[in-house]
């Protein structure tokens, strides 16, 4: 009987709607929560000082000339201070495999998003460390 | 020389400044007029107020169950929708602005008032300017007749308004929202809006007839055309277990009225863009979205007071909270069925409304009828009769 058995699809339709309500959205709380990205994401560039040794490998293979170097800034006996412009950077990982001294590698932190073009070109300062200011809302602090 | 000695030029222009005098004290005395016609309204505007009677008739007639209660209680029900849409999608709905995103309606509104106000060359101004403003007020009236207590408000208690025909003439007022919608679409001055509006009135042909059918099983019951005594007739039991088909069609009917999902071809965005309300913008938009959701509180406090016993149920709470429990249970299920299925075409819903519910609302009707004719001794104690 098509009628009663719509009656049933109806009923079946609203119970699952029902249930719907109740359950966890699935959605997270991007940017306060957000996925946790797999070991080999390639995110964000970090740039361990200690061991860099300034032979600019990673310049000459950016096929986007994204990275520049300056081999004045010196902190320890050889090293350079690296710019990554991220409004350039595709980040293919070429530089990471340039590398020979294990100076520069690629992190799982994918959002680069920041109010100002300029603020994009991650100098010295932002690129040696994964520290920033923890992200606040109503009180609660996240990530 | 005697005909020129009658103009004195001394006496003349010694008499100027109190020609002077005399027009500003004429001018003077409109002022004053104004200025004591204006007070003695005040007076009579702050003695009317402040009369005990009137005072407290004037409370629940603009504050508390009426007119600011109403739009607030539709303003989170607007933020309960969504949210309960988001829920139901997944999602979160909104959060941002104040707790829980309590506050987003109010940002939401604050943007919308601030947009600008596009008018077409091909709309009539004058009704494209009045029709949004008239729909809300048409949906936002009969409110006045909806009974949030079991006592009234001349007796004391929390309804507002009793009238004796006042189920009639909720929906006349109900009526009236399509043939705005109807004209809104035509003065609009776009065939999308056209569109919409003669959808709009094709939806109200379609479930007008059954919605009315099934008020009239309550009005049977309880022998009044109030929706104050159809609600008082339901002490002993509530109409809902009495007119259980009845209640599920007039809640179709209602949704089909009110051109929600999924029903909401007047609005159809995927096919017409947004219906009959697509060329209106900024602060009329507002007005057309919250009448909108207005209708759907109104129809859901009219199922609570036809159906589920008004203000009657646990008798520790008062009216009030008993009605307003319900309400929104109501509600809930309004969203719940908004969110859960697609949209009909138009020929489907005339034929399911004409095929399916005018029968089935009918079928009710005769049901209860034939029980109370061949059952007395089962139907009267309930009713309150025997």
């Amino acid at each position: 009987m098509g009628f009663f058995s719509v009656l049933g699809d109806i009923y079946q339709i609203m119970k699952h709607t029902f249930r719907q309500v109740f359950k966890r959205p699935f959605t997270y709380f991007y940017p306060f929560e957000d996925r946790i990205y797999p070991e080999r994401t390639r995110g964000r560039h970090i740039h361990v000082r200690e061991v860099c040794t300034a032979c600019a490998q990673c310049v000459r293979a950016c096929p986007v000339v994204a990275i520049r170097i300056d081999k004045e800034d010196k902190k320890f006996e050889k090293d350079a201070a690296l710019y990554f412009d991220y409004t350039r950077c595709i980040f293919c990982g070429l530089c990471v495999d340039a590398c020979r001294f294990e100076a520069l590698f690629h992190t799982p932190v994918v959002d680069l998003s920041e109010g100002d073009r300029e603020d994009l070109i991650f100098g010295p300062d932002k690129i040696e460390t994964l520290d920033r200011d923890p992200l606040e809302w109503r009180g609660r602090r996240f990530r | 020389m005697s005909v020129l000695l009658q103009f004195d030029f001394w006496q003349w222009i010694q008499g100027i400044p109190q020609w002077i005098e005399g027009i500003l004290y004429w001018i003077w005395g409109i002022v004053k007029w104004i200025i004591y016609a204006i007070w003695d309204f005040i007076l009579w505007l702050w003695a009317t107020i402040f009369n005990a009677d009137n005072f407290f008739f004037l409370f629940r007639a603009v504050l508390f169950p009426g007119l600011i209660w109403v739009v607030l209680a539709l303003i989170w029900a607007v933020w309960g929708t969504r949210k309960l849409w988001g829920r139901i999608q997944d999602r979160r709905g909104p959060f941002h602005q104040g707790k829980y995103g309590g506050l987003q309606l109010f940002a939401d509104a604050i943007k919308l008032i601030a947009k600008e106000t596009i008018i077409p060359d091909k709309a009539k101004r004058w009704m494209f300017r009045f029709l949004p403003g008239l729909l809300l007020v048409v949906v936002l009236l009969p409110f006045a007749f909806i009974p949030w207590d079991t006592v009234s408000a001349v007796n004391g208690g929390w309804a507002i308004a009793d009238l004796s025909v006042s189920l009639v003439l909720v929906f006349a007022f109900l009526t009236a929202v399509p043939v705005v919608a109807l004209l809104a679409g035509w003065v609009s001055g776009s065939k999308y809006t056209l569109i919409g509006g003669f959808r709009a009135a094709n939806n109200q042909f379609a479930a007008e007839i059954p919605m009315i059918i099934s008020t009239i099983g309550c009005a049977f019951l309880a022998s009044s055309l109030s929706v104050f005594d159809i609600s008082m007739a339901q002490t002993n039991v509530w109409f809902a277990v009495l007119l259980p088909i009845n209640l599920a069609t007039f809640l179709i009917a209602a949704i089909a009225s009110v051109g929600i999902f999924p029903f909401d071809a007047p609005v159809a965005d995927s096919e017409i863009i947004f219906g009959w309300r697509t060329e209106y913008t900024g602060i009329y938009f507002t007005l057309t979205y919250f009448a909108e959701f207005a209708e759907q509180m109104l129809y859901s406090a009219l199922i609570v007071a036809l159906f589920l016993g008004g203000p009657n149920g646990l008798p520790f709470l008062p009216g009030p909270v008993n009605f307003t429990i319900k309400f929104i249970v109501v509600f809930f299920f309004f969203v719940l069925v908004s969110s859960s299925f697609q949209r009909l075409r138009q020929d489907q819903i005339v034929k399911y409304c004409w095929k399916y519910l005018l029968p089935l609302s009918i079928l009710n009707v005769i049901i209860i009828m034939l029980a109370i004719v061949y059952m007395p001794g089962l139907m009267l104690p309930l009713l309150g009769v025997g």
